[in-house]
């Protein structure tokens, strides 16, 4: 086999040159989020790009979260606020050097409220920091399950808007035709990512869409629209059609399918992908993947319609969705990809994930029949992990989720 | 004979959902919705003689059912409120309107429909960018879609007059607020932040008429009374703006030498300083209204001075000397505003204190005991 490996490999490898880019390339920078962005906008003008979340997540991973935290408590911050600002916070405070290298400042922020509120707080206090123009990107919530055209319209008002300042910054006016290609580019991205994760509806699934997703998904998010964006997932794609071909998946002999709703422990990531991996569990699908759009409605960015695509795509992200919404895409997702049981992570740092959780709970277990596991901790605060704790509940679920496939009762 | 500023602090006090909502309904057979803080359009509620109801928690009460529903980790007022909700206590009201004022309030919308399938669920997503050339018409649209839901609501259209005549009635309802908070400003002694607190919440659940006129007696009562004059230390709260703190914790500040000047409390009350246009497109008149003459507060993006801007605006308009921080557990928006305007007080040298409160809360004896301290070191070592 000469593919397997590549997808971690080569994402490694792309990252490590993204940040090496921003560390020492030219053209001006903006700071921006991942949920339901407007990437290809800022690429049009030549902008390199700065993802504060990835930069938390980053740290989480490499452990240096817990330290960076209590930094940004030192200052004020309370414990009961989101651990990745804080994380951020911390950062800006050691000089904007992270594990990953040193980040450059920011020409502006743009802030996409697509759901999180926290965000709106975030850029707000980056702006106290640096003293560059804050433009928000408002993107009224998905009350519904189509967005009012009102909402719409606003929307594309505000993208206008922000052509203007992006031309401002950059000195360059708007080439629709670099535009276009950005937005080709992202189209065929979107069309392989979502062929690596449909491919999870295979027996065993060759890929897990939650443990392994969390790295695979990288590209769309961090580097959507470029050509090595593209390369990645052809790349990517020709490891999952060799792992179907050879029937081999991410954990040996696949005994669990499941859903996961909600954001990884990143502090703590390995021992969390070992709790599950024990009982032979396969994460066929998650909400966290799809954390900064959802192609599995069809969605794709179009060259064909530049503003009105990237619209939809910040209004239709997942944690701009509704509550019925999002659980209509949970289910809609079991049934797609014959997951037997739903896994909730709950984080406390992420309001926008977490509120409602316990009732989604309770809607899937009482009004479903759904087998579902409630997990807490935290995405970015190493403090709420109790790995003990997490073992006895996934332990005590699986063994039941046997002994129900056996036939035998459980008391 | 008591004292009339205290005979009508006494009828606010007792005003409830039970009392008040209930009688009002079963005289008028009218509708009564629910406002989740901070901000809701209770104009075009009114308009279609709907009560409008405001949210504020349960106060101290355990929220066994609701503790199912939502973590442990999110603030008090969303579990308290559900809890009320699922106890049934809330069957008054036939149905609730969500403002996009956080996380929180968002999802809470869907949590709501789920578990109360025969009420009006509304959300109302209010801008965070308000100097869009766009947020003018979204806002008026999105108070267009309000009108039609509330007008289904009551079973009858809701027209562009009556929404005339009820901007008008809260109109005057905010104008008689700030002339109490006027009042509080220049004689602080006069009516205490608690007494001011217990007439404005009132009208979370009395008819807009009926709450103007209290409010406006209160204040004639207050300048007219021959309370002595009192010293202590001027200050300004802030952070209080939709959980509220219990009356005793307001108490316990003016009983150990705070004299509160201002304060954010219920400011979704009197959320306009000035007068909405009462002629044209009522509609376009309260969303410019939104758009240009909102207070600063946490939940809100887009002014063009800062949020510690305007903070140290209030006090040096109020003649504060200090500042009381006063966040609800939990609460992302005003936790993540504080150490941005801590760091601005301690920039001018304004001194503050800081706590996180709790609907709960029912001891306050610490909270004395660290305000005189406060009090003392800024009035006697500044």
């Amino acid at each position: 086999m000469k593919h397997q490996g590549v997808g971690r490999d080569l994402q490694k490898q792309l990252m490590a040159g993204w940040y090496r880019e921003l560390a020492e390339g030219e053209g001006p920078v903006a700071y921006l989020f991942i949920s339901g962005n407007v990437v290809e906008l800022l690429r049009a003008f030549g902008f390199r790009v700065v993802y504060p979340e990835v930069n938390a997540l980053q740290c989480g991973v490499r452990k240096v979260a817990g330290d960076l935290i209590l930094k940004a408590e030192d200052q004020g911050y309370s414990s009961d606020v989101c651990g990745y600002v804080k994380n951020d916070i911390g950062l800006v405070a050691s000089g904007n050097v992270g594990p990953f290298g040193k980040l450059p400042k920011p020409d502006l922020l743009l802030c996409t409220y697509s759901g999180c509120a926290t965000y709106l707080k975030w850029f707000e206090a980056l702006a106290e920091i640096y003293r560059v123009p804050l433009v928000m990107l408002d993107v009224p919530y998905l009350r519904a399950e189509e967005p009012d055209p009102h909402a719409v319209r606003y929307v594309a008002g505000q993208l206008q808007e922000l052509v203007a300042v992006c031309e401002r910054i950059s000195g360059k006016r708007l080439s629709r035709e670099r535009l276009s290609e950005i937005l080709d580019r992202s189209r065929r991205a979107e069309d392989l990512w979502m062929e690596i994760l449909d491919s999870c509806s295979g027996t065993p699934s060759p890929f897990d869409a939650f443990f392994e997703a969390v790295f695979f998904m990288a590209p769309i998010y961090v580097l959507r629209g470029t050509e090595d964006c593209v390369r990645y997932y052809e790349s990517a794609l020709a490891e999952i059609r060799e792992r179907l071909e050879h029937r081999i998946g991410p954990v040996e002999g696949e005994r669990h399918r499941i859903v996961l709703e909600g954001p990884p422990p990143w502090p703590h990531f390995r021992a969390f992908w070992d709790l599950f991996k024990k009982w032979g569990v396969c994460c066929v699908s998650s909400t966290y993947c799809r954390v900064g759009g959802i192609w599995d409605r069809g969605f794709r960015h179009d060259p064909s319609r530049p503003f009105e695509s990237i619209a939809e795509y910040a209004v239709r992200c997942y944690t701009n969705l509704s509550l019925e919404s999002r659980r209509r895409f949970m289910r809609e997702q079991l049934e797609r990809f014959r997951a037997e049981a739903l896994v909730i992570h709950s984080v406390k740092s992420c309001r926008v994930f977490s509120v409602g959780q316990a009732d989604t709970r309770d809607y899937f277990s009482r009004e479903r029949s759904v087998p579902t596991l409630f997990l807490e901790s935290d995405l970015a605060d190493p403090r709420y992990f109790s790995e003990a704790q997490m073992r006895n509940r996934i332990d005590a679920f699986f063994e039941a989720q046997e002994h129900l496939r056996k036939g035998v009762p459980c008391s | 004979m008591p004292n009339p500023l205290e005979a009508i602090v006494e009828r606010c006090r007792r005003a409830s959902i039970q009392e008040d909502v209930l009688s009002w309904k079963r005289t008028t057979g009218g509708k009564a919705v629910g406002c989740f803080p901070v901000y809701v359009p209770e104009e075009i509620l009114h308009a279609g003689e709907i009560l409008p109801v405001g949210i504020q928690g349960g106060g101290g009460i355990d929220t066994d059912l609701a503790d199912s529903r939502i973590q442990s980790f999110v603030c008090s007022i969303a579990r308290s409120t559900l809890e009320l909700g699922l106890r049934r206590d809330l069957d008054a009201l036939d149905g609730m309107v969500f403002p996009n004022i956080c996380d929180v309030s968002k999802n809470l919308a869907g949590v709501w429909r789920r578990n109360f399938p025969d009420r009006k669920v509304e959300y109302v997503h209010l801008p965070q960018n308000p100097e869009s050339a766009y947020a003018e018409e979204y806002l008026r649209a999105e108070f267009g879609r309000l009108r039609e839901s509330f007008a289904e609501l009551a079973g009858r259209p809701i027209s562009y007059e009556s929404l005339r005549e009820s901007l008008a009635v809260f109109n005057r309802n905010r104008r008689s607020i700030q002339d109490l908070y006027r009042l509080r400003v220049e004689k602080p002694w006069a009516v205490t932040a608690a007494e001011t607190h217990l007439l404005v919440r009132a009208g979370r659940f009395l008819p807009k008429e009926v709450h103007t006129s209290l409010v406006e007696e209160g204040t004639v009562a207050a300048e007219a009374s021959s309370r002595r004059r009192r010293d202590g230390l001027r200050v300004v709260i802030e952070g209080a703006f939709c959980e509220q703190p219990p009356v005793e914790w307001l108490e316990t500040l003016e009983q150990a030498g705070c004299l509160i000047v201002d304060d954010d409390l219920q400011i979704g009350r009197r959320w306009f300083d000035r007068d909405v246009e009462t002629g044209g497109d009522p509609l376009a008149a309260l969303a410019r209204a939104y758009l240009r003459t909102s207070p600063s507060a946490s939940i809100r993006h887009g002014d063009e001075i800062s949020r510690s801007q305007a903070l140290v605006a209030r006090v040096r308009r109020s003649r504060a000397q200090g500042v009381i921080f006063a966040a609800a557990k939990f609460c992302e928006p005003a936790l993540f505003d504080y150490p941005i305007l801590r760091a601005a007080l301690e920039r001018e040298g304004i001194p503050y204190l800081t706590f996180e409160f709790e609907e709960k809360m029912s001891v306050f004896e610490s909270v004395r005991s660290q305000v005189e301290t406060f009090v003392e070191a800024s009035l006697f070592f500044a």
